[in-house]
């Protein structure tokens, strides 16, 4: 495995080594994805739930392909060669299948939402891009003339050849977004992945809401994608749960009802927002938080546990770090092998392909009074230093207890603004309430502390045991998955967010390598859904020598392309999507319609420029044998999963039903155990953490937000902290003109805290201008007591064009932190005044 | 057989105001542009998802609303030409276009404001053709519209179209003229209320609380 090259590529990176190794894990799948097989759900092909055909009407099925995370199967209805409109499908579990109100049934998975429902509208759009266009202005002009498909591609390639030659191949970069997660047509490394294999290509990868990822996973052990919690369905189970950053009932909403089930056989909800919420709306307790200062919060829930010693004594001794030893000198733990006794290999890890190493931790027994491997010690010490061959050593759990020492609630209230006797409750409710559950969404994650803040909670479990169990979810599932061929990808990738770095100093982590000047985007619209908008509309943008956009609608991120090319909607085309997202299944996607006006699968755009540019032979095969070498897999394959078996049954179910995390209390660590010290810390990449930075890292450590903090001097200028939300109307950009949703939710607004607008003689429904040194945003304001003081909210998700002026985007900046190389959202400062109508 | 008497239970602890079930209906019955016969309405502040109270004591609900097909409608007594009725075998209360005049005494006496919409112009769509339900009737210029609890689906045994969408399980649809459905056995349950009870319309919509 070449190291510089995986470190090189951002989240990706550790999809693509899962990848490379899956090959090995065949027989290892069930410790993936639970024990045994899946079982295959035979679904009758003409069976739709609740759906009686109408005369001349045609049922397809398909899931929306779309990044909500909540991968709904939908009817869809067709009627004279038409969608006519989608309904709820079956999503079953086999065990059960069923209607409402059939207590026999259980329709946990059968859903859809608003935007689900306006599919019609979304595919017979008045503004769909109808056929291929080169631009017939400047940049961002938006004038353009129509072209032949001939003509598009000859281009196309003929741009993208002459930047591969003069600059080398990897100058060519391939963006996709979230927007369609289809095996054929969307951002999986399926067929995109395999074009940029072909074409030897840089994946420009998102880095976006993985903030922390790193964090949990250095607790739990590595996990492909995410992190590894319990199926979302078992969330009933619960009796206390911890919702944190997540709005799910505006962000989520096929979340909620697992929740409010939950609710209604008694658990207890605490939601933890600095905003009063929708969901905060339905909780027993709401604690509001200073922006971004959640991982103080934790360490301070911590300390009430360690000092009021009512932490699971037994759990941490068995199951966790809190007995390892560690030198005094370096903070390396004390092993085996600084015994005399060298470490050794261990078998293959499945997920990194490499052999796990076996140099057990040494811990203090009490009764033989000399350190052990720590699988021999009968009576291991929690707390003590000692010295072990002239070394001192200290246990785990008495740093953890050190570093949340000056974290009591009294002083944690000057970060966190928390009353102390609120953590003191929180903090004994998740300790002593079992099972108790955490579900997080992407709030917390949004500023540049977040990878500390997935360690934080993941110790906040390690150190209650709530974890293993029924109940116990650390985490929102999300992105799971297991139909993914990592071997289509690009030979490298790096982050969005340090493309700025690779321009100004031709460089990327310090590593020459050619610059990016031609870009091919698809299932996505960086120039809003990245931060800083101006920097790349104006300073970066015009670096490319060629840009070309795959969408079905004029972006943000279409009108800055030369050429854009319609692509077929999600019911045009057939597809597997490979990944349930927030819920256990595969899904097989037909073809209800054909593609409309010029519009073609992406399958085949990438065919046509693969073939133009002189590498025809990877396309040589069908749509067909293309589906089966980038979704059937040897992983795959140990689950009977293939193209046959996923279009005959529609439906396959990939975890087992109330699938637990970690239930057998075996985690991804070197030492098996959860480790909330991590003497070795890596980054997102898998790369190891640079020293300076290393300290921080091994334990929950409280750091400011880079920006949107009381204590940055920015602060008196732009006192208020800039949150986003995602709305129920949009999936990032996604249905921004869809017109039915536009009539709910017509323009950009801002939510306000009334107390700031009056101090800024704001009233509502003004537009008003949000602003900062990096630009602005019109919009109208509306006055909720929801905001809490000194923040504001937006709704996120629309082009440039239906502000007044400016976008939110402008706003956000594009630093980032080392570690969790992730783009941070809220991590903003930000003031606003009426607006004076200039544009 | 005894007649029927049609209804819903939507249970406010659960309903996040999505807008599906208003989406459903949108769709299902091919209603014209700016036409909604099921509305989210926030309970709390003025504007749509904010709370009554200054933070951080606020709360936050949400109804959703349409027709009420009320037990004493307000709207049947007033139509001049009998085109707004109630059905004697299930209470469901039917808007009838063809007959309709568009002399909307019906929206001026019924109590639940915005349950109705009426049509002043050709009514205009997004798509140029009908979707939703193939049996849905055209609608019409010059006439009043609003839920009719999706006749058409139920004539093919089928619940209304905004029940089984419902993302937060709230809402329940039957006849609570059977003891034993689940809307009759929510109510005896739960505690509910119907919209402006003073007005003695008593609707059959209930909402749990």
């Amino acid at each position: 495995m070449n190291e510089t090259q995986q470190h090189s590529r951002g989240r990706q990176a550790s999809r693509r080594t899962f990848l490379k190794t899956s090959a090995a894990a065949t027989g290892a799948a069930a410790l993936a994805f639970g024990t045994g097989k899946p079982i295959i759900h035979a679904l009758a092909a003409d069976y739709a739930a609740g759906q009686v055909p109408d005369r001349e009407e045609k049922i397809f099925q398909a899931p929306c392909y779309n990044n909500c995370f909540g991968h709904c199967r939908l009817n869809v209805h067709v009627r004279d060669g038409k969608v006519v409109k989608t309904s709820r499908a079956p999503l079953p579990d086999p065990r059960y299948a069923a209607l409402d109100d059939d207590p026999t049934v259980d329709d946990s998975y059968y859903r859809i939402c608003l935007r689900g429902l306006s599919h019609p509208q979304r595919i017979y759009s008045p503004t769909r891009l109808k056929y291929p266009m080169k631009r017939a202005g400047a940049r961002g002009e938006n004038k353009w003339q129509r072209i032949s498909w001939e003509e598009a591609i000859n281009t196309t390639a003929e741009k993208f050849t002459a930047v591969q030659r003069q600059y080398g191949k990897t100058a060519l970069g391939i963006h996709h977004g979230s927007g369609n997660f289809g095996t054929l047509n969307g951002s999986m490394p399926g067929s995109l992945g395999l074009l940029e294999k072909t074409l030897g290509a840089t994946n420009i990868d998102l880095a976006l809401d993985a903030g922390y990822i790193p964090g949990i996973n250095r607790v739990c052990g590595f996990y492909p994608g995410a992190w590894n919690t319990n199926e979302i369905a078992d969330i009933v189970n619960s009796r206390n749960i911890y919702v944190w950053g997540h709005n799910m009932t505006v962000s989520a909403i096929h979340q909620w009802h697992f929740v409010a089930d939950a609710m209604e056989n008694g658990a207890k909800l605490t939601v933890f927002d600095p905003n009063f919420t929708g969901i905060a709306a339905k909780a027993h307790r709401h604690v509001s938080m200073r922006p971004g200062t959640d991982t103080a919060l934790i360490m301070s829930m911590i300390q009430v546990i360690l000092a009021e010693k009512i932490y699971d004594q037994d759990f941490l001794l068995a199951h966790t770090c809190a007995p390892f030893l560690v030198r005094e000198s370096d903070g390396m733990y004390l092993r085996m092998s600084d015994m005399g006794v060298p470490a050794k290999e261990g078998p293959i890890f499945i997920y990194t392909g490499k052999h796990t190493v076996i140099d057990p931790n040494l811990v203090w027994d009490t009764e033989k009074n000399k350190a052990v491997p720590v699988d021999e010690a009968t009576a291991p010490a929690l707390e003590g230093s000692f010295e072990v061959r002239g070394v001192k050593v200290r246990t785990a759990f008495d740093l953890l207890r050190d570093q949340v020492a000056s974290f009591d609630p009294e002083t944690s209230k000057s970060i966190t603004d928390v009353a102390p006797d609120v953590v003191r409750a929180v903090a004994r409710d998740f300790a002593k309430i079992k099972p108790s559950a955490s579900l997080i969404g992407m709030g917390n994650q949004a500023y540049d502390n977040g990878p500390v803040w997935g360690h934080a909670i993941a110790t906040l479990h390690a150190v209650t045991g709530q974890i293993g169990k029924s109940g116990h979810a650390l985490g929102n599932p999300w992105f799971m998955y297991l139909g993914i061929n990592f071997g289509m990808a690009a030979p490298e990738a790096i982050a969005c967010i340090e493309l700025p770095e690779l321009l100004e100093t031709g460089k990327v982590k310090g590593k020459v390598r050619p610059p990016i000047k031609a870009l091919l985007i698809s299932q996505g619209n960086p120039i809003t859904a990245w931060v800083d908008q101006n920097y790349w509309v104006k300073t970066y943008w015009p670096t490319l020598d060629f840009v070309v956009v795959v969408d079905d609608q004029m972006t943000d991120t279409a009108q800055m392309a030369d050429i854009v090319l319609p692509k077929s909607h999600w019911f045009e085309h057939e597809d597997i999507l490979p990944l349930g997202g927030t819920h256990p299944f595969i899904q097989h996607g037909d073809k209800a319609i054909e593609p409309l006006y010029e519009s073609r699968p992406d399958v085949d755009i990438h065919r046509l420029l693969a073939t133009k540019m002189g590498f025809g032979e990877s396309y040589a095969g069908s749509n067909e044998d293309i589906l089966k070498q980038c979704f059937e897999t040897p992983l795959t394959a140990g689950y009977g999963l293939t193209v046959e078996n996923v279009r005959k049954y529609g439906t396959l179910r990939f975890q087992n039903k109330g699938y637990i995390a970690w239930n057998d209390l075996k985690f991804n660590t070197q030492s098996g155990r959860m480790e909330f010290y991590c003497d070795k810390p890596v980054d997102q990449a898998g790369a190891p953490v640079a020293p300076e930075r290393t300290k921080g890292q091994r334990l929950p450590t409280w750091e400011q937000p880079r920006e949107a903090s009381v204590d940055n001097p920015l602060f008196k200028k732009y006192p208020l902290v800039l949150n986003s939300e995602r709305p129920r109307f949009r999936v990032h950009t996604q249905w921004f003109n869809t017109e039915w949703l536009r009539e709910l939710d017509p323009e950009p607004i801002i939510r306000l805290n009334p107390g700031d607008a009056a101090k800024r003689n704001i009233a509502h429904g003004d537009y008003v201008e949000i602003y900062n040194d990096r630009g602005h945003a019109v919009a109208k304001a509306v006055l909720s007591g929801g905001v809490r003081p000194g923040v504001m909210v937006y709704p996120k998700g629309w082009q440039r064009y239906q502000h007044k002026a400016g976008s939110f985007s402008e706003l956000d900046s594009r630093a980032f932190d080392s570690v969790g190389i992730n783009q941070s959202f809220f991590d903003v400062l930000a003031e606003v005044r009426k607006w004076n109508g200039q544009v | 057989m005894a007649n029927k008497r049609l209804g819903m239970v939507i249970d406010t602890k659960r309903c996040i105001g999505c807008h599906t079930c208003a989406m459903a209906c949108k769709v299902e019955n091919n209603l014209p542009d700016k036409n909604w016969w099921n509305r989210t309405l926030t309970v709390g502040g003025k504007e749509m998802d904010t709370p009554s109270g200054t933070f951080p004591n606020a709360s936050m609900s949400y109804i959703t609303l349409a027709c009420q097909h009320c037990e004493n409608p307000a709207c049947t007594k007033v139509c001049p030409v009998g085109a707004t009725y109630k059905r004697e075998a299930d209470g469901v209360v039917m808007q009838d276009y063809d007959k309709c005049i568009g002399c909307r005494y019906c929206m001026v006496a019924c109590p639940y404001t915005g349950v109705r919409v009426f049509n002043w112009e050709k009514p205009k769509y997004q798509v140029d053709f009908a979707v939703g339900d193939a049996n849905v009737t055209p609608h019409q210029k010059h006439t009043v519209e609003k839920c009719m609890l999706c006749t058409h689906r139920l004539a093919k045994g089928l619940q209304p179209a905004c029940i089984e969408v419902c993302t937060a399980r709230a809402r329940h649809f039957g006849d609570f003229n059977d003891p034993n459905s689940k809307v009759s056995q929510l109510l005896l349950k739960r505690s509910h209320f119907q919209l402006l009870p003073d007005k003695e319309t008593n609707p059959t919509v209930y909402f749990l609380t």
